[in-house]
């Protein structure tokens, strides 16, 4: 299946922005030379003028089962694709149904057949790899104990810390805190020792982007004053930690927190809570398996933890067969950062022959595949009929509000929630834009304060001159105000899809 | 009721975890809402097991209440969440139509818009700035017309680094859609440096659709307003603007208006605006350099014709100024005013030598080389040669260039431009004689030499210069190849690595043009005691685009004439893009010997620990296809 090369698709390959500066000034000067194309457009090739004695044979796979083209270029360049690659592509992009039909080069067609074999020969081992891991019960029964000797710590450190009052911490409470935080990564909770260790940046107001005191490091003091929107973050985080603990201790014994709880959920928490990686084979067996989905994105964002020195990409994903939104995750600790590149945005529609659906009773469950299995994933362009879905799925406000409230029952899911909202009317009510809908319900959309473009700004000027549609719209629980607001990511207004945010 | 009593029993339990579960367990409020919602509990499960939390929190003590309190607090964490309601608008009333407002997409890809709002907001990692607000401004699938920009433009406008960019190109390329924005944060009246800047957005996008705008900013505003509309209104619609223009260029208050009028005037079709000109081009020094631009490209069929009679016998045969001896105060003041009278000829003659060559006729040429070679004053043949070097007259090639030496860089660099402009592929064969020992040993040689080089190494620039500071673009696609094409200058290059002074320039101009052929002679280079770091950084550049085995040597020799963390981190850089493994050893070796020696700090150490664990990295994992 050829990949579809979009000048956008290309920015988001490029390893950086100055490659792609360059690549856009040698099409621009005419570097290119003698470009041709196979009969099936598969394959494009020809020279470009570089620094060298002569020009570099530069060429561009786009059928080898991966969702990227395969760029080959003569230069020195270590950078993948190269400056003369990603000129190519934009050169396909452009005029790729003007270049003649050429035969490819021999040593081109033997590159792409060498690169078929390897590909099969790579996927043998993965079918064995699929096959069961032998379990270590002893090791897992090491594993659990020491998590409920973590959970007890932990148990009794909090009332500890409430015991007092949070109003008393002190600079110790804080070491203390991240002394917890540590214990609880040691015991494979990394979630929980996350959390512990945004409470310690919280309370010590690192979180304002304070400096840790040069001359004496590692000592911090507890922040002075903190705001009301901070104390109600803080005081929901102890309220996690204790929902931790006492689900995290049913689970280790095997047994549902309360009545109700549904299998996928349990399954969620041994994730969230117990810290267990989730491998593709056991999502399958457990039944977390998705088939012949389409997906079209409906927001990608990229966030930085300053505290966990983590960096997220999420794409939001509508399932155009069932409505539901999805996302997809992409984590890398800041140092790797220069070397490897987070998830690009998808401008296509994905076709995902098979997929898992992580468990757990929250709105936007995460969605993965493996990439490196040919076949799995295939990305075309977008079509009327896809938009045509994503306005089908648009859904008023009530039963939005009720599957976010549900979201909410549960003090360990996230305060927030991405769904697909159909407008009626948008409206400045008081200064605030506000979404209407067919019943008349209303929503105030708010910019959430996190460093980004404000995306009322855009929204405001979409809907005034498109006109309401559906709206991706993350619903945000504030803890100060006890309310939900309606932070916009996108608008859908005919086959037009408006990106609200960065 | 029980809502009520629930929420700020929500909130009470937060306060309580801050003042402790001794304070929460004897709290009124907790009693109270005890008795609030106990009642409603039969029918309500959920506030059932509220009232039974309150319970166990008022009768627990020591630890055993904290713990009861984060029962409780979790209890109300899915309380609340049951229970959440959307917000409400802040104000009240009714809800109130958008204002109206043009389509415009959102074709930006999530990295594309990062890195445009990086370059526009100033952010910390933003680099290149005024060229990549440009490359996605003039993108041919419109990239940069995208409604997320529209907020930053106005705050753009005012920053000075990139706001001549920003009214160039992006305001253009996001077209009508941005007009309503701009207007509303223009003021004519006010006329600071923004409204100036709005104005011309607005007119640039606009045009024809402008002029009303700008007739109403003649009439309204301040001077930089008055001016920057004229200008405009010159550009848009030169008929509409000749009779406005011609007022003002007389009788405007401000000299800045005036001057704004007579290059408005420029493409005026009519003999009165041409007479205007020719008038303010014997006005003062602004008036006539405004005239001799808006001269210089006037389309008029009778422009050369007057001007040539601008050069009137009285300016040809002019000489020196003779000073007459002068006794009483009324002869003084008369020699004076003759000498300042003279002065003002030489003046106007300079400006009119340049004009002559500037409009480029034959017989214009011919008469500034007339004037050259006879003028009897010298300040005018050295304008005269001045002019002629500027385009690269080949007419009296020999004659020029000794005036070369004396004129100023700019008189310099344009002559360079000229020359290869004139001819490209001769351009080695006209400039290599100012490489010459005699040549290099005159004064200003070693100058004129630097100039020269700069000049070649631009056409050698992978990239298209044009705006960060840099170069305008006077290289043409021809030019650059048929410099390329030729291998003398790169010959040149090597033999100047020697020549003290044209060191750098010569490493630049190899470091551009990227040859293996200059190799050997950058690893000599590289052996040099007392290489000064700026160079030892253009030769690591250098060598970091080449493949050799000599060279990872040459790196870490390269490395001790450096000093701070920019210069090792630049250094890094080349390093890491290099990526070759057998450097790991030897670099870390460096690293250890010179810690010893004397310790780097941290921000110098930290580029060489990101180099090495890059360099160190397990490369099965990172091979490609290949």
């Amino acid at each position: 299946m050829a990949v579809v090369v979009t000048e956008q698709s290309i920015a988001e390959w490029a390893p950086n922005e100055k490659v792609l500066t360059d690549a856009r000034a040698l099409l621009r000067k005419g570097a290119l030379k003698k470009l041709a194309k196979n009969d099936d457009g598969t394959l494009a090739f020809g020279h470009c003028d570089g620094s060298g004695r002569t020009p570099y044979a530069v060429s561009m796979d786009l059928a080898t089962g991966a969702d990227k083209p395969t760029v080959r270029c003569s230069c020195p360049s270590r950078l993948f694709p190269c400056k003369h690659g990603l000129a190519l592509l934009l050169a396909y992009a452009q005029k790729g149904a003007l270049f003649p039909v050429e035969e490819p080069p021999k040593d081109l067609v033997q590159k792409r057949e060498k690169q078929a074999q390897k590909a099969a020969a790579e996927k043998k081992p993965a079918a064995t790899a699929a096959a069961p891991r032998s379990v270590n019960k002893t090791a897992l029964a090491k594993k659990a104990k020491e998590q409920s000797d973590a959970l007890d710590t932990l148990e009794t450190f909090l009332v500890d810390l409430v015991s007092g009052g949070l109003g008393g911490l002190s600079s110790k409470s804080i070491e203390a805190i991240e002394h917890q935080a540590k214990r609880m990564a040691d015991a494979d909770m990394k979630r929980t020792a996350g959390v512990l260790t945004r409470l310690a940046a919280y309370v010590s107001g690192d979180w304002l982007g304070d400096e840790d005191d040069e001359d004496a490091p590692g000592v911090r003091d507890v922040a002075r004053g903190l705001g009301e929107a901070q104390e109600a973050r803080i005081a929901f985080m102890l309220t996690q930690l204790y929902t931790t603990v006492r689900r995290g201790k049913k689970a280790l014994e095997g047994k549902f927190v309360e009545e109700g709880t549904t299998q996928s959920e349990a399954d969620a928490q041994l994730e969230s809570i117990l810290g267990k990686a989730w491998r593709l084979p056991e999502l399958r067996e457990a039944g977390y398996w998705v088939k012949n989905r389409r997906f079209l994105e409906l927001a990608h964002e990229r966030s930085d933890d300053e505290i966990t020195e983590f960096a997220t990409a999420i794409g939001f994903l509508v399932d155009l067969d069932d409505g539901s939104v999805v996302c997809e995750v992409t984590s890398l600790p800041f140092h790797t950062l220069p070397f490897t590149k987070l998830r690009a945005s998808r401008m296509g529609t994905l076709e995902i022959a098979d997929a898992a659906l992580y468990p757990g009773d929250l709105v936007n469950r995460r969605v993965r595949w493996d990439e490196k299995v040919e076949g799995v994933v295939r990305e075309r362009p977008r079509e009327a009929a896809d938009y045509e879905a994503v306005h089908r799925h648009g859904k008023p406000l009530d039963p939005v509000l009720r599957a976010m409230r549900n979201q909410l029952k549960n003090p360990l899911h996230p305060l927030d929630a991405v769904f697909l909202v159909a407008a009626k009317k948008f409206g400045d009510v008081g200064g605030e834009l506000v979404l209407e809908d067919e019943a008349g319900m209303r929503l105030v959309l708010r910019n959430t304060h996190d460093g980004r473009l404000p995306s009322t700004d855009a929204l405001r000027h979409a809907a005034a001159a498109f006109g309401p549609g559906t709206l991706a719209v993350r619903l945000q629980y504030d803890l100060l105000t006890r309310a939900i607001y309606g932070d916009p990511l996108a608008l859908f207004v005919g086959d037009e899809h408006l990106r609200l945010r960065a | 009721m029980a809502k009520d009593t629930l929420k700020q029993l929500d909130r009470d339990v937060d306060r309580w975890l801050f003042a402790g579960a001794q304070i929460a367990r004897t709290d009124p409020n907790l009693a109270g809402a005890r008795d609030t919602l106990a009642p409603l509990a039969a029918r309500a499960p959920a506030l059932g097991k509220v009232t039974d939390q309150i319970e166990k929190l008022q009768i627990a003590t020591g630890k055993t209440a904290a713990s009861e309190l984060l029962a409780l607090a979790s209890l109300m964490a899915q309380v609340r969440g049951a229970q959440a309601t959307p917000a409400l608008p802040e104000a009240g009333g009714d809800m109130q139509p958008l204002p109206p407002a043009r389509k415009i997409g959102t074709p930006l890809t999530p990295t594309e818009l990062h890195t445009l709002v990086g370059a526009l907001t100033n952010a910390p990692d933003a680099r290149q700035r005024s060229r990549i607000i440009r490359d996605y401004a003039t993108s041919d699938r419109g990239a940069a017309r995208d409604l997320r920009i529209l907020p930053l433009v106005l705050p753009a406008l005012s920053d000075g680094a990139i706001a001549e960019v920003v009214v160039q190109y992006l305001v253009p390329a996001l077209g009508e859609a941005i007009v309503p924005s701009l207007q509303r944060h223009l003021d004519l009246e006010k006329g600071r440096a923004l409204d100036v800047r709005l104005l011309r957005a607005i007119a640039q996008i606009e045009g024809a659709k402008a002029t009303g705008m700008l007739r109403e900013a003649i009439e309204k505003g301040g001077p930089e307003i008055r001016a920057a509309a004229i200008a405009q209104l010159g550009r848009i619609d030169p008929l509409a603007a000749e009779p406005i223009a011609i007022v003002l260029s007389d009788k405007d208050r401000s000299k800045d208006v005036r001057v704004a009028a007579v290059h408005a005037l420029a493409g005026a079709p009519s003999d009165e605006a041409l007479d205007v000109l020719l008038r303010a081009f014997g006005g003062t020094a602004e008036m006539r350099s405004a005239a001799e631009s808006s001269l210089a490209v006037s389309k008029h069929p009778r422009a050369n014709e007057r001007i040539l009679a601008l050069f009137t016998p009285e300016l040809r045969d002019l000489g020196h100024f003779r000073i007459k001896k002068t006794t009483t105060k009324e002869e003084k003041d008369a020699a004076a005013k003759a000498q300042k009278t003279h002065t003002n000829q030489i003046e106007l003659l300079v400006d009119l030598v340049d004009l002559l060559t500037t409009r480029g006729t034959d017989e214009g040429a011919n008469l500034v080389l007339e004037t050259f070679r006879h003028h009897k004053v010298k300040e005018v043949r050295d304008a005269a040669a001045r002019a002629l070097l500027r385009i690269g007259f080949p007419g009296a090639w020999e004659e020029l260039m000794p005036s070369l030496y004396d004129a100023p860089d700019a008189t310099r660099d344009d002559f360079v431009v000229g020359v290869i402009a004139l001819d490209a592929a001769k351009a080695h064969d006209r400039l290599a004689r100012f490489f010459e020992p005699a040549a290099l040993a005159r004064k200003n040689g070693i100058h004129l030499a630097q100039s020269v080089l700069a000049r070649i190494a631009n056409h050698f620039v992978e990239i298209e210069v044009g705006d960060d500071d840099t170069l305008g673009n006077t290289e043409t696609a021809e030019a650059i190849a048929a410099i390329r094409k030729d291998e003398r200058w790169l010959d040149l290059g090597a033999a100047m690595l020697e020549q003290e002074g044209l060191r750098a320039p010569a490493l630049t101009l190899l470091l551009h043009a990227n040859s293996p052929k200059t190799l050997g002679d950058e690893l000599s280079i590289s052996r040099h005691e007392g290489l000064p770091s700026n160079e030892a950084l253009l030769v690591f550049e250098y060598l970091g685009k080449q493949r050799d085995s000599r060279i990872l040597h040459a790196f870490l020799r390269l490395l001790e004439p450096l000093h701070g963390s920019y210069e090792y981190g630049r250094a890094c850089n080349v390093m890491l893009a290099y990526d070759d493994p057998a450097l790991a050893p030897m670099l870390r070796s460096w690293l250890d010997a010179k810690q010893k020696k004397k310790r780097l700090s941290r921000a110098e150490a930290t580029p060489f620990e990101e180099c090495l664990r890059f360099l160190e990295r397990a490369r099965t994992a990172t091979s490609t296809d290949d």
